[in-house]
């Protein structure tokens, strides 16, 4: 009898495992980065696309598929953010307001969900692979392309910021 | 809100994909075979160069290890001295039984080989007759012998040395002596040397006297005839005290003359009557007549040659091509931090 290892914990075979299950990470990931539902959704949809291009370089020695997926999102994110940036700029001559959601987490406190709103995209990023995905340090800094110091340093200030955002409300 | 409950709520509230986005990530991901990265895949970036680099040199060293074998050195660039017996012929050692006969009947064999002592003094014509002799002896012990031969036979012909001079150093030494020996007896004194050892170069040079001996002497009777007519003058007839003062000096001054036409005439038979001999002896030296290569140490020499000749192309490739790569490297790190700070400023502004 052989003990089937945790898909979780194991190297995946293919990319279907990795998707199956790492997507409510790279999920999560994208939502607390771009406060939006839908374009989370779709942020990760296109990150499993660029993966399925990909794949062929992943190579589990080099760190997790979890880790893999989630630098994929980040780049996808920031391509993104780009666009955004630029379409911002046209936009404001037109007066058009951001488009994000109130309520992007599901079963937040709108207290949370409040402050949250109030953090930085690289504030919310930290917060949500350090906490919310419970990555650890060296992980987090592997996705975010800085030191593990950094990220220690970039996590406690927006910990700060989010208890004095919840606690001002 | 302390901390802890913003923690706590932060994980327990994990997003979860909807349905709708599980189905289509499904798709996109399904029937993808399983990956299994190719070797270039794995190895990418630094990686990459870090192992291109040995690659590189393993292939450089490889190539000229093939070129070599497959093609190595001729004998003419591994070694361009040849052994002076394969250009006079068979090598008589001294000692053995190289007798004055037989080297002079070697020597009137090599009367049409270069540098072979062929041409001997004209006899009855004066001429300045100069020899220059190399030989090659096995070791110290024969360079001493023959040296002592040399001074020896010189003698017995007899001449003598003008300068001597000899050396050894364990096994290997070299000799050179001047010696000066009548004319007549050169060719024989040659014969005799050039027995002593292998003939490794020789050169004769022979300068004819004859038309400085012929002027001197044609000097000296037209002095002779000015002194007979000048004491014939200063004898037979009444002369002035003032003329016979000037004929008696020119008269002096013929004879003077004559004198230094006489000790020129002297010097220059002296000159014809003794040639001059150089013999330079050395022992064999096995860098200067080294053997044939062999066929290993042929391809050895061209793999080193085309191993140098890939430092010298790639040397100049780093020298065109390194500052370019520089710049270019230089850029491209300017590019990327660049954007890494535009990401995190994007990222801090939104």
């Amino acid at each position: 009898m052989t003990l089937e290892q945790p898909l979780a914990t194991r190297s995946p075979r293919t990319l279907a495992e990795a998707a199956e299950a790492h997507l409510d990470d790279v999920l999560g990931y994208l939502l607390y980065l771009t406060r939006d539902r839908e374009t989370a959704e779709d942020l990760a949809s296109s990150t499993f696309e660029k993966a399925l291009r990909l794949w062929g370089r992943f190579d589990p020695t080099r760190g997790t598929a979890r880790t893999w997926l989630l630098g994929i999102a980040r780049t996808t994110a920031l391509d993104w953010f780009r666009a955004e940036s630029r379409r911002r700029k046209r936009e404001e001559a037109a007066a058009l307001p951001e488009r994000v959601d109130e309520v992007f987490v599901e079963g937040l406190s709108p207290e949370l969900e409040a402050a949250l709103a109030t953090l930085s995209a690289a504030e919310r990023e930290v917060l949500a692979l350090r906490i919310v995905l419970e990555l650890d340090g060296d992980a987090t800094a592997r996705v975010l392309g800085i030191s593990p110091t950094a990220v220690s340093t970039r996590l406690s200030r927006a910990l700060k910021r989010l208890e004095e955002r919840v606690n001002e409300g | 809100m302390n901390m802890t409950e913003i923690l706590d709520e932060l994980r327990s509230t994990r997003p979860r994909a909807g349905d709708a986005l599980r189905l289509q990530v499904q798709t996109v991901t399904a029937g993808v075979p399983t990956a299994a990265p190719s070797l270039l895949d794995r190895v990418r970036g630094r990686r990459r160069l870090i192992l291109l680099v040995p690659a590189a040199a393993a292939l450089a060293m490889v190539s000229a290890i093939a070129i070599g074998v497959s093609q190595p050195a001729s004998v003419r660039e591994a070694g361009t001295s040849v052994r002076a017996d394969q250009v006079f012929g068979a090598p008589e050692q001294p000692g053995n039984s190289a007798t004055a006969d037989a080297a002079r009947e070697r020597l009137k064999t090599q009367a049409g080989t270069p540098g072979a002592p062929a041409v001997g003094p004209t006899v009855g014509r004066p001429q300045r007759y100069s020899a220059e002799l190399q030989l090659e002896v096995p070791d110290a012990d024969g360079l001493s012998e023959a040296t002592q031969d040399a001074l020896t036979i010189v003698r017995s012909l007899g001449g003598h040395a003008v300068s001597t001079s000899f050396g050894t150093s364990e096994q290997t030494g070299a000799a050179s002596l001047v010696f000066r020996v009548p004319t007549a007896k050169v060719q024989d004194a040659l014969v005799r040397l050039s027995a002593l050892g292998t003939i490794v170069g020789q050169q004769v040079q022979i300068d004819d006297l004859g038309d400085q001996v012929s002027s001197l002497e044609q000097r000296e009777a037209g002095l002779r005839e000015q002194i007979a007519r000048l004491t014939a003058r200063l004898e037979s007839q009444e002369l002035a005290a003032e003329v016979r003062a000037t004929l008696l000096a020119r008269r002096a001054s013929a004879q003077r003359e004559l004198a230094d036409v006489r000790a020129e005439a002297a010097a220059v038979n002296r000159e014809a009557s003794l040639a001059t001999i150089s013999l330079s002896l050395r022992t064999e030296d096995a860098a200067a007549i080294p053997a044939t290569p062999s066929r290993l140490d042929r391809a050895l020499d061209r793999t080193v040659d085309i191993l140098a000749w890939e430092g010298i192309a790639l040397l100049y490739f780093a020298v065109v091509a390194g500052p370019f790569l520089l710049l270019g490297a230089a850029a491209w790190a300017a590019r990327r931090t660049q954007r890494r700070r535009e990401d995190e400023r994007l990222l801090s502004t939104s």
